[in-house]
């Protein structure tokens, strides 16, 4: 672990926003994830679960129990803020624009609302090569979903970070035999948000 | 593990970037000129998205070859406006809003000899019937009217027919009960091979017209007008100008009801209007 994160670490100050996906079935990684981060993590961070349906107040309150950042859930238009976890809404797909959130009522995408694609490609189309996103249990999810989204990222020269499927929730398998996110960084659950934080060293003063 | 450092991306596919950019302004610029819809002022990010997954259906290259081709073929226009704007809701989406519907706007309207509701933004008509429903359940059927709109034809038309994927009734029917349902929801759909049907009944007190709230004016005045989840799509001076279209339609003390995730933060209209319910998002319009 000590070896990967000396060999990956990027510079501090080359991200605007974080974009987190993670499938449904698997929310407990997001949860993991939260743990790990600072209180004064400063960056803005957008959690997403694909396929949500409902129970938007249960996750509300499930997520806020695990993370030292304040989770607020999306209303339309609300401001991208920093050291906050934006959480997507149930049923809508959710999408960045340069200063705000937007919520889109758009049919599902591969039968998927909310999209983990629809956030990260809005993500790169926004933030260019300053996204960092998360995709967790991303090779467990059968849909795929969040690894188009990905790839679009990592082209615009965003960070992309997936998370090792070892560790993932859903049972070992093999990596899918189409392989969009080579050139991501895998890491280990434990290891994504130490990383993710060294993107924005906080100012200790 | 693998990591490549952060590269510069190249200049040459940034300036792609910004071609597709240019490329939506101008086959917005062209839709404008060419038929009258205005989408100039929609929510960029998801507008493109939609007008990527449209290039890949007709497939297409880009979004010029797109311009290029509904400029000239107006049944492709029809079917890139249905791509552009059609929202899918089932019936009933968050039945607590109908909940409250039904327990603190009914009752308000029982006091009208006439009252008209405008849904704007029906799409396929989902919202028309669950609110059809609730109102032949509170017996106002007879002298409440309802006015049904959208910008797309194609959509009006399918919500005129009324006709539900089968497949959600299970979903439709527990929504239903949680929305204080008082029968069975077959009782108001008939269910075929088809799909559900909304019965005649139901459909008889609605109008249904073809209005764009982009570009088109008041129509007339209401008691309570329903727009849930459709200004989502639009950009901050769009939603503002239908935030005026909405107030001048709504009469003294009318009902305002939003999306789940809607506010009035940013509208320019937070002071004309007091919350009947936060949870559900229904709003008052003061004197």
């Amino acid at each position: 672990m000590g070896s990967a994160l000396a060999r990956a670490a990027p510079r501090t100050g080359e991200h605007d926003i974080v974009v987190v996906g993670a499938p449904a079935a698997a929310s407990q990684l997001a949860s993991m994830f939260l743990v790990g981060l600072p209180g004064a993590f400063a960056l803005p961070l957008v959690l997403i679960f694909g396929g949500a349906r409902g129970r938007d107040r249960e996750r509300l309150v499930d997520l806020q129990a695990h993370s030292a950042l304040p989770v607020h859930l999306v209303d339309d238009k609300d401001p991208i803020l920093p050291a906050r976890v934006h959480l997507a809404p149930a049923d809508y797909h959710l999408l960045v624009e340069r200063d705000h959130l937007a919520l889109s009522a758009a049919a599902p995408v591969r039968g998927a609302r909310p999209s983990i694609d629809v956030l990260f490609e809005s993500a790169a189309d926004a933030f260019g090569a300053r996204v960092v996103c998360v995709l967790l249990g991303g090779d467990e999810d059968a849909s795929g979903d969040g690894r188009a989204g990905a790839a679009r990222v990592r082209a615009r020269g965003g960070l992309v970070i997936v998370e090792n499927p070892a560790t993932a929730a859903v049972g070992a398998r093999e990596p899918s035999a189409e392989r969009p996110l080579a050139a991501a960084t895998v890491l280990h659950l434990s290891e994504i948000a130490p990383f993710v934080s060294t993107l924005c060293e906080w100012e200790v003063t | 593990m693998t990591f490549e450092a952060q590269q510069r991306v190249p200049s040459a596919a940034e300036a792609e970037w910004g071609v597709e950019d240019l490329e939506i302004d101008l086959l917005l610029e062209g839709i404008a000129r060419r038929y009258g819809s205005d989408l100039r002022g929609y929510a960029r990010s998801a507008l493109k998205h939609r007008i990527r997954g449209a290039l890949d259906r007709e497939g297409l290259g880009s979004v010029s070859a797109l311009q290029a081709h509904v400029l000239r073929d107006a049944s492709a226009m029809a079917r890139l406006l249905a791509a552009l704007t059609t929202n899918v809701h089932g019936m009933f989406r968050d039945p607590g809003f109908y909940l409250t519907l039904r327990r603190r706007v009914l009752p308000l309207l029982r006091t009208y000899p006439f009252v008209r509701i405008w849904i704007a933004g029906c799409s396929t008509g989902e919202e028309v019937y669950s609110t059809a429903i609730l109102l032949a359940e509170e017996g106002l059927s007879a002298r409440v009217r309802l006015y049904a709109t959208d910008l797309s034809e194609a959509v009006l038309a399918q919500a005129k027919a009324g006709v539900m994927p089968s497949e959600l009734l299970e979903t439709y029917e527990a929504r239903y009960l949680e929305a204080g349902g008082r029968r069975s929801l077959t009782d108001h759909l008939a269910v075929g091979s088809d799909g559900l049907t909304a019965r005649a009944s139901l459909r008889d007190n609605v109008v249904f017209g073809q209005h764009d709230l982009a570009t088109d004016r008041s129509f007339n005045e209401f008691n309570v007008i329903l727009c849930r989840n459709v200004m989502i799509h639009f950009g901050a001076a769009l939603r503002r100008r239908v935030h005026e279209l909405l107030d001048e339609s709504l009469c003294r003390l009318g009902i305002l009801g939003l999306g789940a995730r809607e506010t009035l933060r940013g509208s320019g209209f937070e002071d004309r209007y007091e919350s009947l319910d936060d949870e559900a998002r229904l709003y008052r319009r003061l004197g």
